[in-house]
């Protein structure tokens, strides 16, 4: 579903936000996309939706080039930004009704779809208020709901978990299963392990730009069993170098 | 299910680029927009069109002014058969003053703009993108050209008679745009390309703006610079129908064509003109967007609201650099807010500007004559012209600190982040000094290019150079604490974008409005005493103590608000 093929990038500088990226995404699947803050995932969810263009490399989404077919592959793709950046002035409906023009959604398939949503994460109310009037975890729900309107078939979403509320966060879980179990393929990324492990059909781990480790959440726990059971987070710092050694630790907690 | 949505559509679809020019002109020009751009706060947003309207009544006067000035002149020019002049000059004024403002509006719409990046990830070409973005600048500058070129363009009609006028004046007047536009399209596309990548990119991209309204200026002199012919041929000129107006169009036949469309001898003449003034506008326009789509997006692929971002690379960095030299909570103050500053593109570019005015208007100043200045004020003035001249440019530099908006918005400047201030152990005296010493600072690098300015045109000499400077200094630090005392009273710090910050900040006008009244009062004074006979010697004196005595009041006042302006936030 995404085919991710030694994408590069850097921002002016000499060193790459992103290194040389292979990655695979299989219909059906969740993939979990792990690093800590700064390792490239933003980066390299903006190449995937068409934001930024990468140095080298290239991405397909549904089997489409998204540099050559770039407005036939973004309409496979619905995609929740990291910091919603939504126009204030317009009310959360006008907001929907824009992305539906955009991604060609027919009018009479918009309201079912729109209450059935909004009803969802209870936003119905507020939908008639302008943005600007909305808390950050509205703004999340108003996106999230804008970036399904228009069934896409891949459904990126960038540390989607920030900023929502225990309910909202459970219900989003579901909605993510449910686009799988219909065949569509969801992206996101997260540093918060725990959603990782319970939720992913396979993880990857991105550090410093480079995809260090790939596999099921299963596997790579097996793969790093030989010293006992560890959870995710145990891997991920060992594998992120983020183990402080002892003497560091020590001097940590005077 | 039929409960409705209200702004959900029901039926049908709407084309994905009439959707975006919607959108993009709700968001901009909504009643609740422009009611924030003009300072109203949230409750008053809904009446947003009715206040533009009485703001607009407060221009009444202005225009009427305008109004009387078009209608002489192109009585006056019809009388001597050149009533195609008014149209030129007409256009001419307008697409000038489009370059000026389109440039910058250009620039943060198409590549400064927060919703860039959601725009891009949606199913719309480059191409679409911008011309949905232009689409909003270009309507925004129609208002301009409607101020500058409507009065000229109605008294013609009107004078002229004759009912075919109005359909070509219609075409004529909303296409003055779009020549200017393509013209900064043109060279802001490439400029933001090229510079996407360099750490400097918005110093350079400022930079690269006036060089290009220098240019345009400088076009514009030689261009209209009938005089070069000589007398004879202008009164030759002179004595043709519209024969002025080739001259006064000069390399840029686009105003000729707009001349020949309203005011054109036969239908031929005038058909031929609408179509070629018309056509040449429209072409342009798409040409360079059709053309500029393809590199539009790569002047903002690499990030551009992360600003001048240093790579920084990552094994490297040593934070022993950075933390140094430790500082005083003044001097740290004072830093923070210039870092800010600097690197908010948004005030950066607001700041510079600020700075650069000066030099532009002496340039144009000079340009147009200006070396004949010094005489001219000689002559009218008499003998002690140059000491007026010192006085009045204290005065001047005062304006234009009440103008500048750094001390007017030194507190909405901190937004959202202004609680950190509150809980700093750093008292509010000493923040608020640090704000007005700041200010002051930039105020006096204002100074020194006015000095400089003045000093050339004016030929001061050097001691006349340093008065200025001193009494200049003593009237940026009232004026900034005015403007500061203003900004602490009410300051705007809910902003999520920059510009409502400080480049449409309300505030910045009341600011300007209680300076200016301050000046006004000393102004009068010293005119007072100028009338009575009294020496220069004695006025810069009299204004230096004035000015002194008006700053210590001010400050204590700002120092014995300062704790309440704070508790109060
Ligand atoms: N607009 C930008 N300009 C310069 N560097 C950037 C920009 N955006 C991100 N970076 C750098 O790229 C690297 C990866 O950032 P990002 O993809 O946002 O990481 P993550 O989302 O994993 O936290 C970081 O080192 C960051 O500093
Ligand atoms: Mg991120």
């Amino acid at each position: 579903m995404i085919r991710i093929s030694n994408v590069s990038k850097s921002y002016g500088g000499n060193v790459k936000a992103v290194d040389s990226l292979d990655l695979h995404v299989m219909p059906g699947e969740i993939f979990g996309f792990l690093g800590p803050n700064g390792a490239g995932k933003t980066t390299t969810i903006k190449i995937m939706v068409g934001i930024l263009e990468p140095d080298q490399g290239s991405v397909e989404v549904a089997g489409i080039n998204l540099v050559d077919k770039s407005i036939d592959a973004k309409k496979q793709i619905g995609y929740v930004p990291d910091e919603a950046q939504l126009w204030e002035k317009l009310t959360g409906a006008e907001y929907l009704d824009f992305v539906c023009d955009v991604y060609g959604v027919p009018g009479e398939k918009r309201e079912p779809e729109a209450v059935r949503l909004l009803e969802t994460f209870e936003m119905l109310q507020a939908v008639s208020d302008p943005i600007g009037s909305y808390s950050r975890g509205m703004r999340q729900k108003i996106a999230v709901i804008g970036s399904l309107m228009h069934h896409p078939s891949v459904w990126v979403l960038d540390e989607p978990m920030v900023g929502l509320d225990p309910r909202s966060s459970f219900l989003l879980k579901e909605l993510m299963r449910s686009h799988v179990d219909q065949g569509g393929a969801v992206f996101f990324s997260t540093h918060v392990l725990e959603v990782a492990e319970r939720l992913c059909d396979r993880v990857g781990i991105i550090h410093k730009g480079k995809l260090i480790a790939v596999n099921t959440v299963e596997e790579m726990k097996n793969l790093f069993a030989q010293e006992g059971d560890k959870s995710l987070e145990e891997i991920f710092l060992e594998v992120t170098g983020a183990r402080l050694p002892q003497e560091q630790l020590a001097s940590l907690a005077k | 299910m039929s409960s409705g949505i209200k702004g959900l559509r029901t039926k049908g679809i709407r084309r994905p680029f009439w959707s975006l020019l919607r959108m993009q002109f709700k968001v901009e020009y909504s009643p609740a927009k422009l009611a924030e751009n003009i300072g109203l706060d949230e409750s008053k947003r809904k009446y947003g069109y009715l206040y533009l309207g009485l703001m607009a009544l407060a221009f009444v006067p202005f225009t009427v002014m305008l109004f009387g000035l078009a209608n002489t002149l192109s009585r006056e020019l019809i009388s001597v058969n050149q009533p195609g002049l008014a149209v030129v000059m007409a256009v001419m004024a307008a697409q000038i003053l489009v370059v000026f403002f389109g440039l910058s509006h250009l620039m943060s719409s198409l590549y400064y703009s927060s919703d860039l990046e959601m725009l891009q990830s949606f199913p719309l070409t480059p191409w679409q993108i911008m011309y949905g973005k232009i689409f909003v600048v270009y309507v925004g500058q129609l208002v301009f050209a409607l101020i500058v070129a409507g009065p000229f363009l109605i008294t013609l009609g009107v004078n002229l008679g004759g009912v075919l006028y109005w359909p070509a004046a219609l075409p004529v007047f909303l296409l003055i745009p779009a020549v200017p536009l393509a013209i900064s399209v043109l060279l802001l596309v490439p400029v933001m390309k090229l510079t996407s990548g360099t750490r400097k990119r918005d110093l350079f991209r400022v930079l690269f703006g006036l060089l290009i309204f220098v240019l345009v200026m400088g076009f514009q002199y030689l261009n209209t610079n009938i005089a070069r012919h000589g007398p004879e041929v202008f009164i030759a000129k002179l004595m043709e129908k519209n024969g002025l107006v080739s001259a006064a169009a000069g390399y840029y036949p686009l105003l000729k064509w707009a001349a020949w469309a309203l005011t054109g001898e036969d239908a031929g003449r005038k058909l031929l003109g609408l179509f070629l003034y018309s056509g040449i506008s429209i072409g342009l326009l798409n040409l360079v967007i059709a053309f500029g789509q393809r590199w539009f997006l790569g002047g903002i692929a690499t990030g551009a609201p992360a600003a001048s971002k240093k790579p920084v690379s990552r094994a490297s960095t040593k934070p022993g650099a950075i933390f140094a030299k430790p500082k005083m909570p003044l001097s740290a103050m004072m830093l923070r807010d210039h870092r800010v500053i600097v690197r908010t593109p948004n005030f950066f570019l607001t700041v510079l500007l600020n700075l650069l005015i000066l030099p532009i208007i002496a340039l144009s100043l000079y340009l147009s004559g200006g070396h004949e200045l010094a005489r001219f004020v000689e002559m009218v003035l008499g003998a002690g012209a140059r000491d007026v001249v010192v006085l009045a440019m204290v005065g001047i530099h005062g304006v234009f600190t009440g103008i500048n908006q750094v001390a007017s918005t030194a507190v909405s400047r901190e937004g959202q982040m202004f609680w950190f201030n509150k809980i700093i152990p750093v008292s509010p005296r000493v923040q608020m000094r640090a704000k007005l010493a700041y200010s002051t600072l930039f105020a006096l690098a204002q100074l020194v290019i006015l000095g400089a300015a003045g000093t050339w045109l004016f030929n001061l000499g050097p001691a006349r150079f340093f008065i200025l400077m001193a009494l200049g200094i003593l009237v940026s630090i009232p004026v900034s604490t005015i403007c500061l005392l203003n900004d602490l009273y009410r300051p705007k710090l809910r902003w999520t974008d920059p510009q409502q910050a400080m480049k449409s900040n309300f505030q910045t006008l009341v600011a300007s409005l209680f300076s200016l009244l301050y000046l006004g009062i000393l102004a009068l004074v010293i005119r007072g005493f100028h009338l009575m006979g009294v020496s220069p010697a004695w006025l810069y004196g009299i204004s230096g103590i004035l000015l002194a005595v008006s700053s210590y009041a001010l400050l204590y006042w700002l120092d014995q608000v300062a704790e309440a302006g704070y508790a109060r936030l």
